[in-house]
């Protein structure tokens, strides 16, 4: 787990090392200008299991 | 034919449906989409049948195929499960990729950015735990509810978190573009932006005239609205201000509520040391009489008009050559237009305008309805003064229509990207024997279509010919969001819509004004509409 907070200043400063989470256009264009990015090839996940989830949250 | 919860992304499917359509001449049609009742929609719009497609939820996927036999058919059939199987991968072959963010997140243990484009009911769990990790967000999603960004807004503004969006199509961080964005140079402007496209333009802009952006922070267009009080706004205008290389901060957006509004001008007043641009599109422009802080202060009306703002502020010499790239004076202008309006037909009374840029929708609502007599005009984002259309897919009079809303949108990739629904609107206005004006944007840049002109040329071309073998002649206006170094190729861009026989202006205000002088045939107060919307406030614009 990060502990660390980096505050928007410092972050602006620094290298960019990004996380993309969705579309890999933008996973693309971030390589296109050598910007540190990993890519998440992100899938919802299955409905029962968010219900399920949902309901596991308001018993615990 | 449906797939039961089958899920891949909207791109991924753009791209399949093309590949598919290529499969072999025999097909005439080929979709393949997420069961959202957008896409559903647009599909029984296509005259698939209803009776199919009515049965796929929203989890399911939607394959649906129009051939002239059995055997292109079954061969597509066949083809759509191997590309589903393989879906298309980012990169080419260098990549990094991961699984799922904590996987992510332990490859890169420093990620200090995560970028969200993921629909949006799953946003607020995955936000709230990167704030949980301190983690900085821009979140591309829409359909955010507003109390969910008001929440994941406080928390990370308590932790000094930067949650730029929902809703935030780009953002400029050091010169380098994320989400939608354009290859600019870096310089001494930083800009606070609650308008995605809004952002886009202006960077493009300046960048034509040779000036930077260092940061360009988009915060979504909710943020500026009472429900979020401007926290990110007001947190990035800080952020801007403590950075010794920008000199001047611009504030791009539509215009913010009264109480958030004062705070933005009460902070650049009171705390600001810098020169600061409000940009608040129809919000009024304020002259130097009004400015009580000793001119660090310019508000203006327009995008356009905030380049020459930002230029003035960094001297006049930068004025003189903002002025030359970005601005056409209005007898040049009349004389280019009137080739155009003299060709109408007296039934051609109407503006269609064809969007795929929200803030272009936006500032060609507030220019037009400002111009063109009151109620004629429809939109399916209306603003105050503009009516609301009855069905987005049908236009009305004058019509500006923004693809890029959710009607078009949920399940589908943004109209920046597909251009499918802006071609099959581009023949239909030209059906249209009122027709007389088609409004057109170009946005390019990373994220972009990779040729957003040549995608739609051929319908472009054919709207001209629709017109002609009708005895009539359509004007097509336009605009490239773009600069010379973005990969779609500008001034290649702008040549190939010239050559098409559309009529291409500097900014999108400026394309506003053009299609409001052509449906007048001339007959437009253009002096007033340049003081408006294409110049600074008189008296700031001697050079």
């Amino acid at each position: 787990m990060r502990e660390k907070t980096t505050d928007a200043a410092t972050m602006l400063r620094s290298e960019l090392n990004v996380v993309n989470v969705g579309l890999d256009i933008f996973y693309n264009a971030l390589k296109l200008q050598n910007i540190n990015v990993i890519h998440v090839n992100w899938n919802p996940p299955p409905k029962l299991e968010k219900e399920t989830q949902d309901l596991l949250d308001k018993i615990l | 034919m449906i797939k039961p919860n089958f899920y891949r992304d909207s791109l991924q499917l753009m791209k399949i449906s093309d590949k598919l359509r290529r499969v072999s001449p025999g097909i005439s049609e080929a979709s393949v989409v997420m069961a959202t009742e957008t896409n559903k929609g647009i599909l029984i719009r296509l005259g698939f049948s209803p009776s199919t497609i009515e049965q796929a939820s929203d989890s399911d996927m939607l394959i649906a195929i129009r051939a002239r036999d059995q055997t292109s058919i079954d061969l597509a059939t066949t083809q759509v499960e191997k590309f589903l199987e393989s879906p298309s991968q980012p990169g080419n072959g260098d990549q990094e990729k991961a699984v799922d963010i904590e996987a992510a997140l332990n490859k890169m243990p420093d990620t200090n950015l995560v970028l969200l484009s993921i629909p949006g009911e799953y946003v607020k769990d995955i936000s709230h735990k990167l704030i949980e990790r301190n983690i900085h967000q821009l979140i591309f999603s829409d359909h955010v509810p507003v109390e969910d960004e008001l929440e994941l807004k406080t928390m990370g503004a308590a932790k000094g978190l930067l949650i730029l969006g929902p809703g935030a199509g780009t953002s400029v961080i050091n010169g380098k573009g994320i989400g939608f964005s354009n290859a600019i140079k870096t310089g001494p402007v930083g800009i606070v932006a609650a308008a995605g496209t809004g952002l886009q333009e202006v960077t493009s802009l300046l960048d034509q005239c040779g000036i930077g952006v260092k940061h360009g922070l988009g915060v979504g267009g909710n943020d500026p609205k009472d429900k979020i009080g401007g926290i990110m706004m007001l947190e990035c205008m800080k952020i801007l201000e403590n950075d010794d290389e920008i000199k001047v901060v611009a504030i791009v957006s539509k215009p913010p509520s009264p109480a958030v509004e004062h705070k933005i001008i009460d902070n650049a007043l009171h705390t600001g040391t810098k020169k600061y641009v409000l940009a608040f599109i129809g919000g009024g422009n304020m002259d130097s009489k009004q400015n009580q802080c000793n001119n660090m202060i310019l508000k203006v009306n327009s995008l356009a008009s905030s380049v020459l703002a930002v230029a003035k502020m960094l001297g006049d010499e930068h004025l003189r050559k903002a002025l030359s790239h970005t601005y056409m004076p209005p007898e040049g202008l009349a004389n280019i237009l009137q080739k155009e309006w003299s060709r109408l037909h007296s039934s051609q009374r109407f503006i269609r305008a064809l969007y795929t840029g929200g803030t272009f929708t936006y500032e060609a609502q507030v220019i037009l309805g400002d111009l063109i007599e009151d109620g004629l005009i429809y939109s399916n984002a209306p603003i105050q003064q503009i009516k609301q259309l009855q069905d987005s897919f049908k236009s009305e009079k004058h019509s500006i229509i923004d693809l890029g809303e959710e009607e078009f949108t949920k399940g589908r990739p943004h109209p920046m990207i597909d251009t499918t629904i802006r071609k099959y609107r581009i023949l239909e206005e030209a059906k249209d024997p009122e027709v007389g004006v088609l409004l057109l944007d170009f946005v390019l840049g990373y994220g972009a279509n990779p040729d957003p002109v040549g995608a739609v040329l051929d319908e472009i071309k054919q709207a001209k010919e629709i017109a002609q073998n009708d005895g009539r002649f359509l004007s097509i206006i336009a605009h490239v969001c773009g600069t010379k170094n973005d990969i779609q190729g500008y001034d290649q861009s702008i040549s190939i819509l010239n050559s098409a026989g559309c009529i291409v202006m500097p900014s999108n205000a400026m394309a506003a004004v053009s299609s409001a002088l052509v449906i007048s045939r001339g007959k437009l107060d253009l002096a007033l509409a340049y003081a408006k919307y294409l110049e600074l406030p008189h008296d700031w614009n001697e050079v």
